[in-house]
């Protein structure tokens, strides 16, 4: 197991070795901008469902309150007539 | 809130961008002056760690480098399945050039940030036995024909070529 931490660390160093790449000044800024755009975007579309979602509900709401879906509808028929 | 988020976040992203940005381009192996592709995985990874800000800062939300880090991986591994199914062969370069995307994966995980087998094998979806084969196989490739590969430049097949 000594040998293999040993050779990973040699493969670390490799890794390290080479210069660390120059980090742009502006990158963080240009992070910020896009995650901005990606937040208003995310926020956006949760609005328009829940809107969705909500507009849906109080035209059932309407709906079911004036067609009353609950109530049994009257008979069509007439109930034969017994003991007369 | 938006003003506080985002002085939150640049204050994050200042300290992390400099070891993510190595960490990406180590994985793309583009040489340390001209990185725009680690620099688009970088942005990305940022962006997207800072929409979801308000949750990680919260109490149990997932830590803002882990999180900014799995999303610069998984993005690099997607493409990397997208564009190069099979190793590019002459284009790819750096340290870890002579390695296909996985192994270079699994060595910046391992290796580079630390992490312990069992993290990197959820990060990336794979079980703990084929990470930890994925990494002696990439470690034995980088201290073996690596050092042949730098004299004899070209789409040498290390990974084919390897037991």
């Amino acid at each position: 197991m000594r040998g293999a931490d040993r050779k990973r660390a040699e493969v670390l160093r490799m890794m390290l070795d080479p210069v660390r790449p120059d980090v742009p000044a502006d990158i963080v800024r240009r992070a910020t901008e896009r995650g901005a755009r990606l937040l208003r975007r995310r926020r956006a579309a949760r609005r328009v469902i829940w809107t969705l979602l909500i507009v849906a509900l109080i035209m059932f709401g309407v709906w079911a309150s004036a067609a009353h879906p609950w109530s049994v509808p009257p008979t069509e028929t007439t109930p034969p007539l017994e003991d007369w | 809130m938006d003003r506080r988020r985002a002085r939150e976040f640049e204050a994050f992203a200042a300290g992390a961008a400099g070891r993510l940005l190595h960490a990406a381009v180590l994985l793309t192996g583009e040489p340390p002056d001209a990185t725009p592709r680690a620099q688009r995985l970088l942005i990305a990874a940022l962006s997207r760690t800072y929409a979801e800000w308000d949750r990680l800062s919260g109490a149990d939300g997932e830590d803002p480098y882990d999180r900014a880090r799995r999303e610069l991986v998984l993005r690099f591994a997607r493409e990397a399945a997208w564009r190069d199914p099979v190793r590019r062969g002459g284009r790819a370069a750096g340290v870890l050039g002579g390695l296909g995307p996985q192994e270079r994966i699994v060595l910046v995980l391992r290796l580079y940030e630390g992490l312990a087998e069992e993290q990197t094998a959820a990060l990336i979806g794979l079980t703990e036995e084929r990470v930890r084969v994925v990494c002696a196989r990439a470690v034995a490739a980088m201290r073996e024909p690596s050092r042949r590969r730098r004299t004899r430049p070209g789409p040498s097949g290390l990974r084919e070529a390897g037991p």
